[in-house]
């Protein structure tokens, strides 16, 4: 069995950082590029044209934002950002700029490879087909049909209940915005009405959660926005198939 | 003011302008004073039965001088003494209404009349100084005091924290060190493992707290409130203590119809996250603790209730002080009460702890309903 695993570019500047995320990448079948600064991180980029890149938003040459935006120019790989707690406004900064989904240090390793897979697995879907159907535990989504069941029995849900689980649902398992979800949902001229989306979020969960405050399937990213999570995100799998 | 040894007039060094137009002003009033205090006792004198004894004339006048030196400085004391020569003079000595003296005794009286003058405003001088000086020594001694205890506190939360940094380092250190041997058995291996984990994460929240409790009493803290269902809120809480509530069962019950709430959703999170894991540290393990909340009409009341032992009620307003430790066994800096405090008091509501109806504890706390909270409307009619 020969596995070419998936190029992932690092862009870190602490090197015990770095140390600990080769460690764990490798062993789970990634390959690695590391730099530690943002120019050799564009060079890097432009050379080796990585499947996924993975950048700390602390960089002490430039802002991770503009990496974000230079990347975005010509390369659609999924960025994973990582930043420190208390970067709130830099995270969203970072996800609205282009990047895929975040990490706030100190994380583990379990959360890192979870995220890779989730936005390599949406990176592949790119330019397939929608999915039509996506099911996570009890909750399954038939996009065409734009029917929900809980347990196999059907949920009414208003209109705008229905689009926001949708674009959740669409990006399964990544971290959407305040404004992405207000921008998709309600229209540009909603992005900083938050309230509707946390009103509206509060109604979802109680149609489709078990227990609405403490939700397995809608997750709260504190200060940043929200998430579908994926049941199937198991931490020790690899980013390989097993086909 | 002699004693002082100061040219009249000159400001003490340092003296700001500020304090020394107030002092001139404080002067300007004295003299207006004083001359008060002349015509009065000049009135005073005049209205004395049996044709004015000049000595009790002389009393009334040192009185004056005795009035407006209390209050006054040295101007004002010795404008109230020359003029009461002057009038004393004028309107009692005869021949009267003139400064002319027919006798050369009383030229004596206006002397002595002066020197005891003087010598009142002095002393009263120097009393009035005795006072400012011990006011100003109780005041810096009060500030040394207030020093001593910022001092003591610093030290405390030095050594409070270096121990409470320390602790998990050392088990880190241990461990790691103790991984390196390559004898070590694999089951061994992984609990080593744990152990680092577990007191890594630790060591983080510990550090999130101090630096909280540093925001909160440097008055760093911003609270950006957005309005915000308190169930989103209580929701993330739960999660980041999932690790520390372990296996415990943590019911949530909040009336389907709760108003929102204009907080910072992070701040209060870090409410109920302090609370819910101290009550996982001070209560028996596998205990259940219940969150709830009801509408108090100004404020939304929230409680967090535990079936672990109580807290006394000595300890009810203590156990919110900094660096306040209910049990030397249990692990801590004491910072997570006192964190709470901070958080509610700057969202305007406030936080106590009261025997809960369970057996247990029940800390609640009030966050203000403040302004009007937006309408969003239905998109439709739900059946």
């Amino acid at each position: 069995m020969t596995r070419t695993g998936p190029l992932v570019l690092l862009v870190e500047d602490e090197a015990h950082m770095r140390r600990f995320l080769r460690a764990s990448l490798t062993a789970h079948g990634y390959r690695l590029v590391e730099t530690a600064t943002a120019a050799e991180a564009m060079r890097q980029a432009k050379a080796y044209n990585p499947d996924l890149v993975i950048l700390d938003l602390g960089l002490p040459d430039r802002p991770g934002g503009e990496v974000i935006r230079a990347l975005r120019e010509w390369s659609a790989a999924p960025i994973v950002v990582i930043s420190a707690r208390g970067q709130e406004q830099d995270k969203i900064d970072a996800l609205d700029g282009g990047a895929d989904d975040y990490l706030t240090k100190p994380f583990g390793t379990g959360e890192l490879l979870a995220r890779l897979r989730v936005a390599l697995r949406r990176a592949e879907r790119v330019g397939q087909e929608a999915e039509t159907t996506l099911s996570m535990g009890d909750v399954s989504i038939d996009f065409t049909k734009r029917v929900v069941t809980v347990s196999g029995r059907e949920v009414h849900l208003t209109p705008i209940e229905y689009k926001l689980l949708a674009a959740l649902g669409r990006n399964a398992g990544m971290v959407l915005t305040h404004r992405q979800l207000l921008e998709q949902v309600w229209g540009p001229t909603y992005v900083d009405q938050t309230q509707y989306l946390r009103v509206y979020m509060a109604q979802l969960r109680h149609k489709i959660e078990a227990d609405p405050a403490r939700p397995r399937h809608l997750v709260t990213e504190p200060g940043v926005g929200y998430r579908l999570r994926v049941d199937s995100d198991d931490a020790s799998r690899g980013p390989i198939k097993e086909t | 003011m002699v004693d002082h040894g100061q040219p009249s007039g000159a400001r003490p060094k340092g003296e700001g302008p500020v304090v020394a137009a107030a002092r001139d002003a404080n002067s300007i009033e004295g003299v207006v004073v004083a001359v008060l205090c002349v015509v009065l006792a000049t009135l005073i004198g005049r209205g004395l039965p049996g044709q004015q004894r000049l000595a009790d004339v002389v009393m009334v006048y040192l009185l004056g001088v005795v009035v407006v030196s209390l209050r006054y400085g040295y101007l004002p004391s010795l404008t109230c003494a020359i003029a009461s020569v002057l009038c004393f003079d004028f309107f009692f000595v005869p021949p009267h209404y003139t400064f002319a003296v027919d006798d050369p005794g009383h030229l004596v009286t206006f002397g002595v009349m002066l020197v005891v003058a003087s010598v009142i405003s002095g002393l009263t001088q120097r009393v009035r100084e005795h006072a400012e000086r011990s006011r100003l020594f109780a005041e810096e001694s009060r500030e040394a005091r207030l020093r001593m205890e910022r001092e003591q506190i610093r030290s405390a939360l030095l050594s409070s924290v270096s121990h409470d940094l320390r602790t998990p380092l050392a088990v880190v250190t241990g461990a790691a060190s103790t991984l390196l041997d390559e004898r070590i058995p694999p089951s061994v291996r992984r609990e080593l493992t744990d152990t680092i984990l577990e007191e890594a994460e630790s060591l983080e929240r510990r550090l999130q707290n101090l630096l909280d409790m540093t925001r909160l009493e440097g008055g760093a803290l911003q609270v950006r409130r957005q309005w915000q269902p308190l169930e989103e809120v209580i929701g993330t809480a739960l999660r980041r203590a999932d690790k520390a509530l372990a296996a415990r069962d943590v019911t949530v019950s909040l009336p389907p119809d709760l108003r929102m709430v204009p907080i910072d959703a992070s701040l209060v999170e870090q409410v109920f996250v302090n609370l819910l894991e101290n009550a996982a540290r001070y209560t028996p393990e596998g205990t259940p603790i219940r969150i709830s909340a009801r509408d108090v009409g100004d404020a939304v009341e929230v409680a967090v209730d535990d079936r672990g032992p109580g807290v006394p009620e000595t300890e009810a307003a203590s156990i919110f002080e900094k660096f306040h430790r209910a049990r030397s066994d249990v692990s801590g800096a004491g910072l997570g009460l006192a964190i709470c405090r901070g958080i509610v008091a700057a969202h305007g509501g406030r936080i106590w702890v009261e025997p809960s109806a369970d057996g247990g504890a029940s800390f609640r706390f009030t966050l203000p309903i403040v302004g009007e909270a937006p309408t969003v409307e239905d998109d439709e009619v739900t059946t």
